[in-house]
């Protein structure tokens, strides 16, 4: 009997929540169907911001219905720009939307948290109140609506609020790389022109000694993909001020990777003694951030290091002078005639030592080396001979 | 009031009819739209457009893909084909002026800049 209850039970539930889902469906695009002309409409024609009281009043207060009518506002706003998007930018700001959202912020359900942050991230509209609970909403237990509430704050026009907010977030183990890089677009993006060219509002958050390691890389990788050269100097005196040790080796990588990156030219003697590090995925973007830097100090100083205990060293290197369109491949000539001379030297010995040895087996690596990257380089610029 | 035949392969619904209303209001074009890459190159292939308004990401076909064919063919070598996408960075712009795009318009658009840049293209045909 029980069975055949919870049988029943469920028999029902199944064919109500898909009646249900079809039902919602055809609302969507019902409702779709008649606000998506009046929207277009009110774009075209609309001259000042109460023109957007005739589009709000045609919808009624349900939820569903506002919730569905900011999704068709939002999906416009990624198509239009200039005077458009100001049209719809009335519609979003309207006092009704705010009403209906500043009660979802102050609510206690995460799902209603979460709307309103998403709402007010996009409008931008923020006050002293809805800061204070906003700031409260960055500790929340939930991941994302602390990220939502951080999001919203960088809104604001207080920079010490802004980087306050970004601090506190970045001490949050459950925040994803995703959700850091986001942050510190809008942190960089929404400051203040000077803030912005006077190059500190990164520095303060590289500076912080509370802020996880892995958080500080990626803001430089962020200086770096951005070309924020105003950075450049202060990037090369930060790497000074790191200690080689295990737990740094990310941090150094991405700081020479961004020195490199940067054409930071001040940085090539530093970057060099980085070069002997006994550590190959150091000394592999030493080799990529000195050919960044260019020049022929540079490259002489790379071929130098074609003797690398590792292979991964000695292929990068390889792969950076054949590249080279000046003379990377006047430096391999050199490199060889000069190591070829030794060649005799192992001859005339009755007895190799082991070390020898190991020479003899890095020079014949090398040269292979050269032969296939030389090989790919004569075939990608001769197709006849693929 | 230009005139003519446009083709507009777009595969997202609010796009689609901004450009619908857009060509319905300023200029007297005879209007198709797809959603599929596909199926509007098989469109353009059997019938002669003046002007093609491409999307890049698109079911079927990519919109590079549709516009190298195109240019590759006698009978479009010389239609007038705008790509329209968010794709806005430089490599992605770059690639479409090499196959021969004659305007590249990104999104989010200003609806007034988009009908002078119609206009213009087409004038000068």
């Amino acid at each position: 009997m029980l069975l055949l209850t919870t049988f029943l039970y469920l028999l029902v539930y199944t064919f109500w929540t898909r009646a249900k889902k079809k039902y919602w469906s055809r609302y969507k695009v019902k409702f779709r169907a008649m606000f998506m002309p009046l929207i277009l409409d009110y774009i075209e024609t609309a001259n000042r911001q109460s023109d957007a009281d005739d589009v709000i009043k045609k919808l009624t207060r349900r939820n569903e219905d506002i919730v569905l009518f900011l999704e068709i506002l939002d999906e416009i706003t990624e198509i239009l720009n200039g005077d458009d998007r100001k049209k719809l930018n009335w519609l979003i700001k309207h006092a009704l939307f705010d009403r209906f959202y500043r009660k979802k912020l102050y609510s206690n359900s995460v799902n209603a948290q979460l709307l309103a942050c998403v709402y007010y991230s996009k409008s931008g509209y923020l006050n002293r109140k809805m800061t204070v609970r906003l700031i409260s909403l960055i500790s929340s237990r939930n991941t994302k609506v602390a990220y939502a509430s951080a999001k919203v704050l960088q809104n604001s026009t207080n920079e010490y609020i802004r980087l306050n907010t970004l601090k506190s977030f970045f001490k949050r183990p459950d925040a994803s790389s995703m959700m850091i890089g986001e942050l510190l677009h809008l942190f960089h993006q929404n400051a203040d022109k000077i803030y912005q060219m006077s190059g500190i509002l990164l520095k303060q958050l590289l500076l912080q000694k509370d802020i996880p390691k892995d958080r500080k890389q990626l803001v430089i990788d962020y200086i770096a993909y951005h070309n924020l050269y105003e950075y450049s100097l202060f990037l090369r005196n930060y790497l000074q001020t790191v200690l080689y040790r295990f737990e740094n080796k990310s941090l150094i990588v991405s700081l020479i990777n961004a020195l490199g990156e940067l054409r930071v030219k001040e940085a090539g003697t530093l970057i060099r003694s980085y070069s002997t590090i006994q550590n190959a995925e150091i000394r592999i973007c030493c080799v990529e951030a000195l050919n960044q830097l260019g020049g022929s100090d540079n490259l002489s100083f790379i071929t130098g290091m074609l003797l690398d205990i590792e292979f991964d060293v000695r292929k990068r290197i390889i792969q950076t002078l054949v590249q080279d369109p000046d003379n990377g491949h006047l430096l391999l000539e050199k490199f060889m005639l000069t190591y070829l001379k030794f060649v005799s030297k192992v001859w005339t010995s009755e007895l190799p030592p082991n070390d020898m040895l190991v020479f003899i087996n890095k020079l014949r690596s090398i040269t292979t080396g050269i032969r296939i990257t030389s090989a790919n380089k004569a075939l990608h610029f001769n197709p006849v001979q693929k | 009031m230009l005139k003519g035949n446009v083709v507009v392969i777009e595969d997202d619904e609010i796009t689609g009819i901004l450009i619908k209303r857009i060509f319905e209001r300023e200029f007297k074009f005879n209007f198709v739209l797809f959603r599929n890459g596909l199926e509007g190159l098989e469109y353009i292939q059997n019938n002669s457009p003046s002007l093609i308004i491409l999307d890049i990401m698109l079911p079927g076909k990519n919109g590079f893909e549709i516009l190298k064919e195109l240019r590759e063919s006698e009978a479009h070598k010389n239609t007038k084909i705008i790509l329209l996408s968010a794709k806005s960075n430089s490599s992605d712009i770059e690639r479409g002026f090499d196959l021969s795009a004659d305007e590249y318009i990104t999104k989010p658009f200003q609806q007034q800049e988009f009908v002078v840049r119609i206009r213009k293209l087409m004038r000068a045909s």
